[in-house]
């Protein structure tokens, strides 16, 4: 039997996803959210750190599937190479109701006014794709604002003086600082910056019916178990379902979007739980897969209109994937300085983003999320024995007293970073698979290595013993803060979408998750993703007319 | 180097079948562990990858999620027994400690003899092994390894989650 014709098709249910399909199902319209994943499970998936949505050598707890979902990692030679979840260099962010946000460290960070208009605040770097986005911190600060108080945040941003500026403050009080937090912001004054509590998407009391955050040990990675962390499987998608206007459905693998002979959007082809072709029409299409899937979608979509795949005659799909090189240093010291009580990341320095001598950009320094036992086994100074009693030595003695603090470099975007399909590796469905390529511009190591030498800097400052620099930096970009690949602008040669989401050219294809953002901030990207999603909603509601779109 | 050579095409097929293990031989185990216990000795911290069960991590991942080592694994050991033959007489798992301790320095480094890898990269073997320990050591017990949580406790981590308390003793 054929699907019922929908008002909306939403594909993925992440973060953007997640609230676009609420704010549509509120508004009245009927409205299908795909998602290849399931719910998620905590219980599956207890503290078992090897299989984690950090560390994934046994499989991704939170998807996707890896005998299921290939990828193809192109060399600079064009040699390739087949990844999947278990392999590394597979870049994803997770695959089940939620996506990442159920399993994310939860920083919930606003990027500054600056990172809107990087290319009019640095001018243009030889390269490079820097661009000033078409839409201002002004034009998204109340949607940030409503992210904040509808997903549920905490924090105190009067305590950063580098904040951009808010009318409303964060709805819940920010988390007190750990034993190593203190130490660390302590030194950063003593040094002249000025630390500050980080923005949490988790309940430091309890909020929206669920209960505070109980700080267990393990937080990024995994669920949380007394459902303290929000993301918008606990939030938004339940409440686009209790509106009666929304259905998830679930292990559900969308193939493409179809579009017919005047170039609009029919509906999309999809695999369902039993991965049989299925066919699901409605009035508009809105795509949130994530930056790497989302490119993928509108590639494998081709027509007569779009040979080279929906919105793509430009070529401008998949190009400028960005990401976040993450850098910093590390010290060890001669007493417990971590108390393990969780999260681990309780504060940071915006100091070093924008304003400072000679960086483009720059990036946020926190300290860092409790590492797990396996990960901490690669947590080394370099030269130190990599087996053997002296490393096991070195792991007892000093889990307890490693600190580390590192961020997300904001990287500048380029033409050849990027998603294509791969015309021969299919996925378990049959469909072509993302293929990554290029790598970052070469100046993102050099503020890597800059940023890492503040870290170094405060973390000596701090009384560290011995101190080394982790520097990011190079390489393919993507991974969990991938973003770009369809990029916003006011010229439909070069760039992919309008500043509400919409397609160039296609007036009922929208895009709404971390594809959008022309550039990537020297912040976690997920607030700014949230915040889109109800960005881009408002412009779909305000549009909306009875049973048609109008652009 | 034929005879080596045939050894590694026909990988004990016939032993493999009254082997305990899921995927190693009997002889293929007695390397492993050896080599394991190596990469994460019994120190005066407690027990190493031996008493930790490491090798029923890598056995049994290699029947699994590890399936596309499996060559890699075979052919290394094999490698390694053929170098220990070579070089001492003796098989790796029969080695003194400290005898086979500069072997795995030697074969960090690159360092064991060339011909007896042929294709394969002695130094990748290494770290897949020291990886392998360092999950079945370090990672949930219910993968195999790290019986009773024991390096959790050398750490004198917290069990399950939540800090200060302490839950080791409802276990033992
Ligand atoms: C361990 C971890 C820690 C993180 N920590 C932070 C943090 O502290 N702060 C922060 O800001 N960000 C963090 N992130 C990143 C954050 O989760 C992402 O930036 C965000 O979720 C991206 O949003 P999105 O809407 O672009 O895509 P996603 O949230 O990834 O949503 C995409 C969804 O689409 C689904 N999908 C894809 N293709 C298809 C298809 N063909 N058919 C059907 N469904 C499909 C996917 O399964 C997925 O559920 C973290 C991520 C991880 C994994
Ligand atoms: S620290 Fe633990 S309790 Fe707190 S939000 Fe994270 S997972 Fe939940």
């Amino acid at each position: 039997m054929a699907n019922t014709h929908v008002n909306a098709i939403v594909v993925g249910a992440g973060a953007g996803g997640g609230v676009v399909a609420k704010e549509l199902a509120e508004h009245g319209l009927s409205v299908v959210l795909f998602e290849r994943g399931g719910w998620p499970d905590y219980d599956k998936h207890i503290n078992d750190e090897l299989i984690s949505q950090r560390t994934q050598v046994l499989g991704s707890a939170f998807g996707p599937d890896h005998r299921k979902h290939p990828r193809v990692s192109l060399r600079d030679d064009g040699s390739k190479r087949v990844v999947t979840p278990i392999t590394g260099g597979y870049g994803h962010n997770a695959a089940c109701v939620g996506s990442g946000t159920v399993s994310y460290g939860a920083m919930a960070w606003r990027f500054m006014p600056e990172d809107f208009k990087l290319k009019s605040s640095y001018g243009h770097v030889e390269g490079s794709t820097i661009e000033d986005w078409p839409i201002s911190y002004d034009d998204l600060e109340p949607f940030y604002e409503k992210a904040e108080w509808e997903i549920g945040v905490s924090g105190d941003d009067s305590q950063n003086p580098f904040a951009p500026p808010r009318k409303k403050q964060q709805p819940m009080p920010p988390f007190e600082n750990n034993c190593e937090g203190k130490v660390l912001a302590e030194a950063g004054g003593r040094l002249g910056l000025h630390p500050f509590p980080i923005p949490m998407l988790r309940n430091s009391v309890p909020y929206n019916g669920r209960p505070a955050c109980i700080r267990n040990r393990t937080c990024v990675g995994f669920a949380c178990p007394v459902d303290g962390k929000n993301g918008t499987h606990n939030t938004v998608i339940p409440r686009a379902m209790a509106t009666g206007n929304c259905e998830v459905r679930t292990h559900c693998q969308v193939a493409e979007v179809m579009s017919d002979s005047s170039g609009r959007a029919t509906g999309i082809k999809y695999f369902d739980g039993a991965d049989k072709g299925q066919i699901q029409t409605a009035d508009l299409v809105i795509l949130a897969a994530s930056a790497t899937e989302t490119a993928r979608l509108l590639l494998n979509s081709t027509s007569e209109l779009f040979p080279r795949g929906l919105g793509n005659n430009h070529d401008w799909v998949g190009r400028n994937l960005q990401g976040h090189a993450y850098t910093g240093a590390v010290g060890l010291f001669n007493y417990d300085i971590k108390d393990f009580a969780g999260p681990g990341a309780t504060f940071g320095f915006c100091d070093f983003n924008h304003h400072n001598e000679g960086i483009i950009g720059g990036g946020l320094l926190c300290n860092e999320f409790n590492p797990m036992p396996y990960l901490y086994t690669g947590m080394r100074p370099p030269g130190a024995a990599q087996w053997g009693s002296e490393h096991k030595d070195f792991q007892m003695k000093n889990i307890k007293r490693t600190a580390a603090l590192h961020g997300p470099i904001q990287e500048i975007p380029n033409f050849d970073s990027r998603i294509t399909v791969d015309p021969s590796v299919k996925d378990h469905w049959g469909i072509p698979v993302v293929a990554m390529s290029g790598k970052r511009h070469s100046i993102d190591y050099e503020h890597c290595k800059w940023l890492s030498s503040k870290a170094e800097m405060i973390l000596k400052e701090a009384g560290a013993l011995e101190t080394w620099q982790r520097v990011g930096g190079r390489g393919l970009s993507g991974g969990q803060h991938q973003a770009g690949t369809t990029r916003m602008g006011n010229d439909p040669k070069t760039s992919v979408c309008n500043r509400h989401g919409q397609v160039h050219g296609i007036d009922n294809l929208f895009v709404a998750d971390g594809s959008l953002c022309v550039t990537n901030g020297g912040f976690n990207p997920v607030l700014t993703i949230l915040a889109l999603g109800y960005w881009v909603s408002d412009y779909i509601t305000r549009n909306w007319s009875g049973t048609k779109f109008k652009s | 180097m034929a005879g080596f050579g045939s050894i590694l095409l026909m990988p004990s097929c016939v032993t493999r079948i009254s082997s305990s293990w899921k995927f190693f031989t009997e002889e293929e185990a007695s390397c492993v562990i050896a080599l394991c216990e190596q990469i994460i000795p019994k120190d005066e911290h407690g027990g190493g990858a031996t008493e930790a069960g490491v090798i029923h991590y890598i056995d049994r991942q290699l029947v699994a999620v590890f399936d596309y080592d499996q060559l890699i694994y075979q052919k290394g050991i094999s490698a390694l027994q053929g170098c220990c033959l070579e070089l001492h007489g003796k098989r790796f798992e029969n080695l003194d400690f400290d005898v086979q301790y500069s072997l795995c320095t030697e074969m960090e480094k690159g360092g064991l003899i060339r011909e007896r890898w042929g294709e394969l990269d002695q130094v990748r073997f290494f770290r897949l092994v020291i990886s392998h320990s360092m999950q079945g050591f370090y990672g949930a017990p219910r993968h195999g390894g790290n019986k009773d949580y024991m390096s959790y406790r050398m750490m004198d981590l917290d069990f399950p989650l939540v800090v200060g308390r302490n839950h080791y003793k409802h276990l033992s």
